[in-house]
């Protein structure tokens, strides 16, 4: 490949979702040239996204942990307080640092952090260069350390706009009414000018470089568009309730014209550029511009963080790359090492991204290196001890104060460092927690939790650990006491303000002349009512997180109950359709989880979670094209997603795509390298279809080597005593209330061999009578018995043998229900089992090939949701659904679920003799759900 | 339009083709052009008498030279 330049634009927060609009309206010409004659995608984001973590990121190609910035600011080293972080903090060699080794030379313009400037071999100015410390007629110091090399120090700091420069002329396009805004009120036009001129501080380096000094790669960082979204999203079209009508008047257009300033500083850019310069603008993380605006912020460092969205873009333009194309699953992560490859440089295996391959038109030969970090050379770092100026470093972290990504240092200098060190722990666990590392966010968790248990984000993250690791009764313990906490420290809060109020009143009151009627002041509610009036403001949330547990203590049905109240309360709750569609989804009940996932993504068109919980739904409905469709759609968007590569082999290997499913769970092992089924499947399509046993052979050695996480579900399981499982709800029985056990009829039903003959045994064993007439006996298929009623079979016709089956168990295979006679309640015990099983046991017991069984999954499928449907709306009829596979996994938790169902008419010891795994026969080797 | 020629003969076309003069009070399409567009910016805020940038401390030649 010939040497090539790059320029590497970033712009902080830039979001499709605002561009595509202006430039259908013709609003930034210049970005629509630019992707008229590129690439163009999402670029996924990572967790936390904080600007300095995400630019370093990029700029490295790898995630936080490994590359050492992890927020906002960090510790001095003396122990005297905090400092704005900085350059020195990043552990690993930049792509500029790499450049200058491998002999290229390159300048770097403002990147987060990167001051001190790095001594590189070209020009690097470091995002302390375009912050104004005073006013107009002060002297405009620039701090030692930001331009390198020094000498052009001076040329360089002339160059730099002061806020106080600007005029109404620059201001007025973002506010066309400015002169009715009284700024002695209304600080927003400074901030507007504060903001541009800081951009157009940047863009006058990068272009003056651009102009006068020799170049291969140029990176310039722009944080105007963060923030003027910051700042002024609050007011962008489309018009929110609660937000002031004259304010929105005036600023509405911010936003847009932000856009647009940087279309017309793009211009100037890729005019110097030229066009045999391959340009890449990305952004870190995108804005919400719609109405997934979070109406209030997190009260924690950091907060305004919550109005960032999971996606940022990149375009990309150049020779080699493709004109006017879509590019997909594309991570911040990708940077650095598509840089790499457009040098014709090897990428590295401790990088965490990948080249945008899909981008080039020509496949570059892709070259790998274990480690940049070990090639030897001069690169441009700082020596460890390298000092900073403390005067500047202070205007830095005002900044910072002022746009609310840190608290303000308070005059407790310990107290200060000791908050930092809480947040960089808090950052670092969200790290590991991103790249699902359970293992190694649980310690910083558990500390945080331990040491900070009023502060609900960590014990809602390690309930989160915890669910992850199977501990579920650590999740739920975690969960209460963070609920608890969060509600005793929100009635405190309700209090002081209380108090603070009724102070102020009584001191403003003798100041009046006039003698008045004294003011009424109101009682305070009691805490009771306190507590009432807070979980009802907190129960959507509440009912979420409640629900969220339910889920993962495979409680689907409890977990609903919980996903409705929330829905109740607020229907638009982020998430809470993806929770009502995994519910669905474990019930088998699998149209409805359709329509849950679908719902998601009516609010959140790019929803991640949405499109992965669709392909699950579409595996278990046997529909693999849309599965894949499904799952490359959600890859698409966040690309680190093991599970989603690992289904997405699953739907790939169903379609007889026998390469793409062994990409889907290479990927998914290099993603998570310890997921064990993803080894197990390479081993397999290797050795089966592919013919490729070196490769099989090699995973089958990390097999080997793989040391599970301990997880504590089997112990849980073993663990839980009798009275401590019935002391929890089961599904409570909501429309039979008050009708007596002796006119209720009982009934086993589910698609035949869904385990409804191994849930007739358990029932008598249990002590309920059945009604059988044991005409079908015995065989091989069914060793204890059928169980069965041969009159049933003809229900339709004729409804008499229902009589003889009050306070009785009878068995009614799932297409018989809606036979019923409606003068009869009914209890239905409704038997799920995975659909391959189901027909695997069908068609042996038949002697039949499989040949069919996906046409008869869907009937089978559509069927059962019928009749789910039709069971919800009988009022006649209580139903709950059992897994065959739980109850022979774990009996326990199953059985007192089931007796609570059937208000203890149970012997749950005796129940659980009878289940004889050795039954479970046409078990799935390959779990696909 | 803005017709950037380097070497700070910067020259503002209209939309109809006359040559315009550069607005002491700025635009924001010259912050967009960058540096030339400020230097052009700051020379004729200085042609127009107004104080060309921020302030910067005189150098000793020129606090000698008063």
């Amino acid at each position: 490949m010939a040497k090539n330049k790059v320029l590497l634009i970033g712009w902080d927060a830039a979001d499709w979702k605002v561009i595509h609009p202006l430039i259908d309206a013709g609003k930034m010409p210049t970005l629509k040239k630019f992707i008229s004659e590129g690439v163009m995608g999402n670029l996924a984001t990572l967790d936390p996204p904080l600007s300095p973590i995400m630019w370093t990121s990029i700029g490295t190609g790898k995630t936080a942990d490994k590359h050492g910035v992890m927020g906002f600011t960090q510790p001095r080293e003396d122990g005297s307080g905090i400092q704005p972080v900085l350059s020195t903090s990043r552990k690993v060699k930049a792509v500029w640092n790499i450049l200058m080794q491998e002999g290229y030379k390159s300048h770097v313009i403002g990147w987060w952090p990167s001051h001190p400037a790095d001594p590189i071999n070209g020009v690097c100015i470091s995002n302390f260069y375009h912050h104004a410390t005073g006013a107009l007629d002060d002297e405009w110091k620039m701090a030692q350390g930001t331009v390198h090399p020094p000498e052009l120090a001076d040329v360089l700091a002339e160059l730099r706009v002061h806020p106080d420069e600007l005029t109404a002329s620059h201001i007025a396009p973002f506010v066309p009414d400015l002169e009715k805004i009284d700024q002695t009120k209304d600080q927003r036009l400074r901030s507007i000018a504060k903001i541009t001129a800081e951009a157009s501080s940047m863009h006058a380096a990068a272009t003056w470089i651009m102009e006068n000094q020799e170049w291969d790669f140029l990176a310039v960082y722009y944080d105007a568009i963060d923030h003027y979204c910051h700042g002024f999203m609050k007011f962008h079209p489309p018009y929110r309730e609660g937000i002031p009508q004259d304010l929105y008047d005036f600023y509405n257009g911010v936003v847009e014209s932000g856009y647009r300033f940087h279309d017309m500083m793009l211009e100037r850019l890729l005019q110097l550029a030229g066009n045999d310069t391959t340009v890449i603008i990305c952004s870190d993380h995108g804005f919400h511009p719609d109405h997934l605006r979070p109406l209030q912020l997190p009260k924690e460092p950091a907060g305004p963080a919550a109005e960032h969205s999971p996606y940022g873009m990149i375009a990309m333009r150049g020779p080699n790359i493709k004109p006017d194309e879509l590019i997909y699953g594309s991570t911040l992560l990708d940077i650095t090492p598509t840089v790499l490859t457009l040098f014709d440089l090897p990428t590295a295996r401790d990088m965490d991204g990948r080249p945008l391959l899909q981008a080039f038109k020509q496949t570059p030969e892709l070259k790998v290196i274990d480690s940049w970090e070990d090639v030897a050379g001069d690169c441009g770092m700082h020596a460890v001890d390298a000092k900073q100026d403390p005067w500047l470093e202070q205007e830095a972290l005002d900044q910072l104060v002022a746009l609310g990504y840190i608290e303000p240092p308070g005059d407790n200098v310990q107290k200060t460092v000791e908050n930092n060190a809480r947040e960089s722990k808090y950052y670092l666990a969200r790290v590991y927690l991103s790249k699902n590392a359970y293992a190694d966010a649980l310690p910083l968790l558990e500390e945080l939790f331990a040491k900070y248990p009023d502060q609900s984000r960590f014990g809602l993250r390690l309930a989160n650990v915890y669910l992850n690791l199977e501990r579920i009764a650590e999740a739920r313990r975690v969960t209460d006491a963070t609920i608890a906490v969060s509600e005793q420290s929100q009635v405190q809060e309700i209090k002081d303000n209380f108090a603070q109020e009724k102070l102020e009143k009584e001191k403003a009151e003798p100041e009046k002349s006039e003698p008045k009627e004294p003011k009424e002041i109101p009682e305070l509610p009691d805490d009771v009512t306190l507590l009432e009036q807070i979980r009802q403001r907190n129960r959507p949330t509440l009912e979420l997180l409640q629900g969220n547990l339910c889920l993962a203590e495979e409680n689907p049905e409890m977990a609903l109950e919980h996903f409705q109240k929330a829905q109740t309360a607020n229907p638009r709750l982020p998430d809470l359709h993806i929770s009502i569609g995994h519910s669905y989804l474990k019930m088998q009940q699998l149209q409805d989880a359709e329509e849950a996932f679908f719902q998601g993504l009516e609010i959140d068109p790019d929803s991640a979670a949405a499109l992965y919980g669709l392909g699950m739904v579409y595996l278990q409905m046997r529909q693999f094209n849309d599965a894949a469709e499904a799952l490359m759609d959600a890859v698409g968007r966040i690309y680190h997603n093991p599970n989603a590569h690992y289904f997405l082999g699953e739907a790939f290997y169903r379609l007889g795509r026998f390469e793409m499913a062994a990409q889907s769970w290479e990927v998914a092992v290099t993603q998570a390298p310890g997921l064990k089924k993803a080894h197990k499947r390479l081993v397999d399509i290797y050795q089966r279809h592919l013919n490729e046993a070196m490769k099989a052979a090699q995973h089958q050695q990390i097999i080997k080597k793989i040391v599970e996480v301990p997880t504590q579900a089997s112990a849980q399981t073993v663990d839980t005593t009798l009275e401590s499982v019935q002391a929890k709800p089961g599904v409570a029985p909501k429309k039979l209330v008050g009708i007596k056990p002796e006119k209720i009829i009982t009934i086993v039903s589910g698609l035949p061999r869904s385990g409804t003959s191994m849930m007739m045994q358990i029932l008598q064993a249990g002590g309920m009578e059945l009604l059988t007439d044991a005409k079908r006996v015995a065989d091989e298929h069914n060793p204890k018995g059928y169980f069965e009623l041969e009159a049933i079979k003809n229900l339709g016709k004729d409804k008499s043998c229902l009589a003889l089956a009050q306070s009785k168990v009878i068995k009614v295979i799932a297409q018989l229900l809606p036979a019923l006679d409606k003068g009869y309640h009914y209890r239905v015990i409704f038997m799920l089992r995975d659909m391959q099983e189901v027909l695997q046991s069908q068609q042996t017991m038949l002697d039949k090939a499989e040949s069919e069984s996906d046409k008869l999954a869907q009937t089978f499928q559509q069927q059962l949701h019928r009749i789910q449907v039709w069971l919800r709306k009988q009022n006649n009829i209580d139903v709950i659904y059992v897994k065959y596979q739980d109850v022979i996994q774990k009996p326990l938790p199953e059985i007192v679920k089931l007796n609570y169902f059937l208000e203890g008419l149970l012997d749950v010891q005796k129940c659980i003799e009878v289940i004889d795994v050795n039954l479970y026969r046409a078990r799935l080797i390959v779990n696909g759900s | 339009m803005i017709n950037n020629i380097p070497n700070e003969s910067l020259k503002l076309i209209s939309p109809d083709g006359e040559k315009m003069d550069i607005p002491p009070e700025g635009m924001l399409g010259l912050l967009a052009l960058g540096a030339v567009g400020i230097k052009a910016w700051r020379q004729a805020r200085k042609k127009a008498g107004e104080p060309s940038h921020w302030y910067t401390k005189p150098s000793e030649e020129e606090e000698k030279n008063g």
